[in-house]
């Protein structure tokens, strides 16, 4: 990032590799669209670029971004209105979210996800930053501007909606 | 999904047509230290031009001064934590925002009450003792907001109209610090209107000027 700051765009496309799968899996799963959210990738990593500046070394350049990806979503959001909270989607336009962490005590991932859809937004937010980006909590709050507490507590009321919904839909 | 992304061409030459070295912006609390002597200057300029308030003369250190050094601190810390609010990933948590804005309330009517208190002393006519106090608490403020607000535009502000509420009333928290030495009305209805009000006009100036900075429209990426 420093090298970046300094002018270089090779540091800029090293930044891209290494973090635009992830910066798209948390922009899938806000937007819950992939076409969304390679288009809002596109516009976070210009973003990145015009705000490169904010970023002060030696701080962890991954929440950073991460928070700039959550601002290019609220920008688009508020943009686009209230109509993408009832944009119906097909599902193979559904985000394909790696649950790694979960993994063993979930069943099948086109459940997971359908699971992952149901959670409201900030609890999904909470469990896709800690449990798939492997973000602290105090991390989290940084970027969702509340206590390392809440955070923690988001995810793991998240977690428990998410196990509930799986009981019902494996009972059922 | 793939395990890689490719940069796309838009992007690549809209970076590589604007790849200069840039200066890290300092943190927070160092941009705001400018703040420090300026309300020191603007205090001691206000107490030179219009003398200290009669009911403060002779008054002990720790009701005349001590909460004027301490709602100053306050209005810096709002004040702060509004340029912090500009930096992506360090948000600060909202109870803390609350809780330093509701401390920097609290000190403001306390102090009001415990003078009221001590020595009531009305006014002749409402407006015009509300009117020559708002003008002079908003004048000593907005220089604050103008410059945080400046600030913030140049990082990354996520949330304008938030940052704009919290620049604009902690730069009231920090005018009422300096104008309060002077007004010597000290009746609940003067200090609500004429001091509370300016600090609440500031803070509502700073949310309509953030409303404005949202509806700009953001440079986009040509594809």
């Amino acid at each position: 990032m420093i090298a970046y700051q300094a002018g270089e765009l090779d540091a800029f496309e090293d930044i891209f590799g290494l973090l635009a799968v992830s910066v798209r899996n948390y922009l899938a799963a806000l937007t819950r669209s992939v076409d969304r959210a390679d288009d809002l990738l596109q516009d976070t990593f210009f973003q990145v670029h015009r705000s490169r500046h904010t970023y002060t070394p030696p701080r962890p350049v991954k929440p950073w971004i991460f928070g700039i990806a959550r601002h290019v979503f609220l920008m688009d959001r508020r943009s686009r209105g209230r109509r993408a909270k009832h944009e119906v989607l097909a599902k193979e336009d559904l985000p394909e979210l790696p649950v790694a962490a979960l993994a063993e005590d979930l069943p099948v991932t086109d459940e997971l996800r359908r699971a992952l859809r149901k959670l409201p937004e900030d609890r999904r937010e909470a469990v896709m930053l800690h449990h798939v980006q492997g973000f602290t909590f105090k991390e989290i709050g940084g970027i969702l501007g509340i206590t390392g507490r809440a955070a923690k507590l988001r995810s793991f009321r998240g977690i428990q909606k998410l196990r509930e919904i799986l009981g019902q839909e494996g009972g059922g | 999904m793939s395990d890689r992304i490719e940069l796309t061409e838009a992007l690549r030459r809209a970076v590589a047509a604007d790849i200069e070295p840039v200066k890290p912006l300092s943190p927070p609390w160092v941009r705001i230290l400018w703040a420090g002597p300026l309300a020191v200057v603007m205090a001691v300029g206000t107490l030179v031009a219009f003398g200290l308030r009669s009911d403060l003369q002779g008054v002990e250190v720790v009701i005349a001064w001590l909460p004027m050094i301490l709602q100053i601190s306050l209005g810096l810390a709002v004040l702060a934590i509004a340029l912090q609010e500009t930096v992506p990933g360090m948000r600060v948590a909202k109870p803390v925002v609350y809780g330093v804005c509701i401390s920097a309330l609290a000190l403001h009517l306390a102090v009001n009450i415990i003078m009221w208190l001590r020595d009531p002393m009305g006014y002749e006519d409402f407006l015009t003792s509300w009117w020559s106090c708002i003008r002079y608490e908003i004048l000593l403020g907005v220089p604050f907001l103008a410059i945080v607000t400046y600030m913030a535009g140049r990082a990354l502000p996520i949330r304008p109209r938030y940052i704009g509420l919290l620049a604009g009333f902690g730069s009231g928290v920090i005018a009422d610090a300096s104008w309060r030495m002077v007004c010597p009305v000290s009746v609940p209805m003067h200090f609500l209107a004429a001091h509370l009000g300016g600090m609440l006009i500031l803070g509502a100036t700073g949310y309509l000027f953030g409303v404005f900075l949202e509806r700009r429209v953001a440079p986009v990426l040509d594809p």
